[in-house]
């Protein structure tokens, strides 16, 4: 049996598909626990039409608005069934994901499923393959393959997305697990925190569900202060690993550091752009200098050329104050990246 | 296939689907259904269907069973099928709008295994779905005493023949005996609409027809020029194909006695040939086009959500800021590399031509186009602004005559250092456009004089 927690917040043009998606499965082992993060638009009512027509299916609850992290805990907390799933209100599920989970669930009982999920781009309508697919076949060659995370460390530079992990509801309480609250960027931590502590992992790439991209009431489009609620997430991940003394994470959180720190710097503007430059200065001289070297070796084996020059220039910024303020604006980033590979190709040219 | 999955995923309540062939995906995809949907499904790979009754959806392969499919008048809500490169997707397409409810079809683009990549998917979708009225494309012309032009622009029009069009000429007030001409060729055509109005300039007929359009994709062409009898069709079934927001073609300046001459500084080039959804590619456009707003096709459903009018409160060169501000919201393009609009030039009394005071009207223009920039809140947006700033005003002074230059000249200082200074701006032209803006950017804000002398 298999829980799915789908917080909903304004959705109400995607959520009909969603729980459709749920409903329609040809499995009929799931549950299904809808929370209504204070939506001002239909949400509720379509909500409450589904727990209406299906009482002991899906159980509904509304709340003030408390953000993502906080109705996912709410959502832990009433699980009984023994696979939790989280579910995004703009996401829908493959049509044999419950059974396939089920099949699986049972036969090997892990603490830790993952799926494969597949990019659907809104405009164009057209799918895309996961960010992580190639790793994810590399890991997981065939449905139902077991992994230790402890022997396989690559399992940490897979995306972060907490919709895309099941989790047993045994496992959860053991380790007294919960999303940050108030903040956006809630997957991070809870990626890292879950895959080192669990002993086993379980990957299936034939189940997924359909993840929404292109649009631009997406967290991951706003512009806001939120941009900056990575930094606390940051801290809490490098002090967890610190305290815990976990060699084999500093590689990944590393990598998770550069490069969201990048792209976030990429999505923001202005006088916020540069707050957050230099918090995130700041941050990365608080960081151990064995990271950096973790991270330089490892690039120079696995990376491409461009991403290579990428982070150099980016570590290289972030390190030192005089040369950070290139990251101020796009443009000048732009200007000292084409910089960078001028004087890497008249390198190359005299050896 | 993974294409047609995810759409049959999106709702399930079909019962019973025709599919249309015998390879081996299609035998998975059979399996695939039978596990997951509670539908009946037939399946047919013989020369003749024979149970073609009461059928949901019907699901086609590459080259097969469309022609099954037109012959045998099947008719259902759901048509679904994918189609190779070479095939004719928008004609299939013209043939079951009549029948169906729902088309959804996957064109492979013909990519080798290394060119596909995140931003450039290995097929397009044609998705369409019966809207409330039969009307597709609505093609706005605005006509203020053209009679002498009119007949050649209607006759280019209506060589199109389909009937999902329609010509809505909203007659600006017009003294001389355009509207009879209208009238009369609305007499033999029915897809003619004429909407008479009082005179109120050239932006607010176009926005009078973009309130009348009922079609889902607008186009505007000026009614003293003539298009090539494709170029609707291509615009729009190459929109069509893929869901685009604006898809464009090149156009050639027509004098009264030469050949057309296509106009060569336009982008007409990749990504935008093949159709990019990546919105940076799209802001480039404003800077990399043409003001030409007539040789595109717009989403409708666009423009209103993203409330983009025409600005009635200008004089003229209304086309510049709605250009501008359809490439800054967009979020996909495609071109159609081909010169297929005819720019009449020559003629006389035409706002291309001026040289005067009338120039001045480029500082609203830029204040509207600032005020719109600021609540984009984007700094590239902001620094493709200032290009066109550059281009506008060098193009304007050059243009100018002599005596207006130093008072235009102090208005462009003052307007080009509103985001920024001169260092910024260097770096930008150098970046965008080339050597060529540096001396008189410069030579104006070292001092107005210097610049008036050196023009001239």
């Amino acid at each position: 049996m298999i829980t799915f927690i789908i917080p909903a917040y304004q959705a109400e043009e995607t959520l009909k598909r969603t729980i459709d998606s749920v409903l329609c499965q040809n499995s009929g082992c799931w549950k299904m626990i809808l929370i209504n993060d204070g939506s001002t638009d239909s949400t509720a009512d379509i909500c409450s039409w589904y727990h209406n027509r299906y009482p002991e299916k899906i159980t509904y609850i509304s709340q003030e608005n408390q953000g993502l992290g906080h109705a996912r805990n709410v959502g832990i907390g009433l699980v009984k069934s023994e696979y939790m799933c989280f579910l995004d209100s703009d996401d829908w599920l493959m049509p044999d994901f419950v059974e396939k989970v089920t099949f699986y669930g049972k036969n090997y009982s892990p603490e830790v499923i993952f799926t494969l999920p597949v990019i659907w781009h809104e405009g164009s309508n057209t799918v895309r393959d996961w960010y992580d697919k190639q790793l994810f076949e590399c890991l997981f060659p065939e449905d139902g393959t077991v992994i230790v995370p402890e022997k396989n460390p690559e399992i940490y530079t897979m995306e972060v997305n907490a919709c895309r992990k099941i989790l047993a509801a045994d496992f959860v309480k053991k380790t007294g697990f919960f999303f940050p609250e108030g903040i956006k960027w809630e997957d991070v931590y809870p990626h890292f925190f879950l895959l080192s502590q669990c002993k086993a992992v379980l990957g299936i790439k034939s189940a997924g569900f359909y993840y929404r991209i292109g649009s631009t009431d997406q967290i991951t489009a706003s512009k806001g202060r939120d941009r900056l609620d990575i930094l606390p997430i940051f801290e809490q991940l490098l002090n967890y690993i610190e305290e815990e003394n976990r060699q084999a994470l500093r590689f990944p959180a590393m990598r998770i550091f550069v490069r969201f720190s990048i792209w976030c710097i990429r999505m923001t503007e202005g006088e916020l752009r540069r707050e957050l430059v230099q918090r995130l200065t700041e941050f990365f001289r608080r960081v151990p200098k064995s990271y950096f070297r973790i991270l330089q070796k490892e690039i120079k084996n696995k990376y491409s050329k461009a991403d290579r020059r990428q982070y150099a220039l980016f570590l290289l910024a972030i390190r030192y104050r005089a040369v950070g303020w290139i990251f101020y604006d796009y443009f000048y980033e732009e200007a000292a990246e084409k910089l960078v590979k001028k004087v890497l190709k008249a390198k190359e040219r005299v050896s | 296939m993974e294409q047609i999955k995810n759409y049959l995923s999106r709702f399930l309540k079909l019962n019973k689907i025709l599919l249309l062939s015998s390879c081996e995906e299609f035998v998975l995809l059979k399996k695939w259904l039978g596990d997951n949907h509670k539908a009946e499904i037939i399946y047919e790979t013989m020369e003749e269907i024979s149970c073609a009754d009461d059928i949901d959806a019907v699901i086609f392969d590459y080259g097969r069973g469309q022609e099954l499919l037109l012959k045998q008048e099947i008719s259902c809500g759901y048509y679904i099928g994918r189609m190779k490169k070479e095939e004719d997707c928008f004609g299939l397409w013209e043939q079951l709008r009549r029948r169906g409810k729902t088309i959804y079809i996957e064109k492979d683009k013909g990519l080798s295994f290394e060119e596909i990549t995140a931003d450039r998917p290995k097929s397009e979708i044609l998705f369409w779905e019966k809207g409330e009225c039969d009307t597709e494309l609505s093609v706005i012309i605005p006509v203020y005493n053209v009679a002498e032009y009119l007949p050649d622009c209607i006759k280019s029009l209506t060589a199109w023949q389909a009937p999902y069009v329609e010509f809505l000429f909203i007659n600006d007030g017009s003294s001389d005996y355009s509207a009879a001409i209208i009238e009369e060729c609305r007499q033999q055509d029915q897809r003619i609409r004429l909407i008479n109005k009082e005179n109120g300039g050239c932006a607010s007929a176009r926005n009078r027809g973009l309130e009348e359009a009922k079609g889902r994709y607008v186009g505007f062409v000026d009614s003293d020029d003539v298009i090539h009898e494709t170029m609707l069709e291509k615009l729009f079934s190459r929109a069509l194909l893929g869901g685009y927001e604006v898809s464009y073609c090149g156009y050639s300046e027509l004098y009264e006695k030469t050949a057309p001459i296509p106009v060569k500084n336009d982008c007409l080039a990749f990504p935008y040939t093949e159709g990019t959804w990546r919105p940076d590619k799209v802001w480039l456009l404003a800077i990399k086009t043409r003001v030409a707003i007539w040789r595109c096709l717009y989403k409708k459903e666009f423009l209103k959500k993203e409330n983009i009018v025409f600005r009635e409160e200008l004089q003229r060169f209304d086309d510049l800021p709605f250009r501008t501000e359809v490439f800054f919201k967009a979020k996909s393009a495609v071109c159609i590399p081909e010169y297929l609009y005819y720019y009449r030039l020559g003629r006389p009394g035409q706002d291309v031509s001026c040289r005067d005071k009338r120039l001045f009207v480029h500082f609203p223009i830029f204040e509207i186009l600032d005020k719109m920039t600021d609540q984009l809140q984007d700094g590239k947006r902001r620094d493709l602004l200032q290009i066109i700033k550059i281009h506008t005003h060098g193009y304007a002074l050059s243009k100018m005559e002599k005596k207006y230059r130093r008072e235009y000249s102090r208005l462009a200082g003052k307007q080009l250092d509103r985001n920024m200074g001169y260092f910024r701006t260097l770096c930008l032209i150098l970046m965008y456009t080339g050597k060529s803006h540096i001396g008189w950017y410069t030579a104006m804000k070292l001092k107005g004089k210097i610049l008036t002398d050196k023009k001239g």
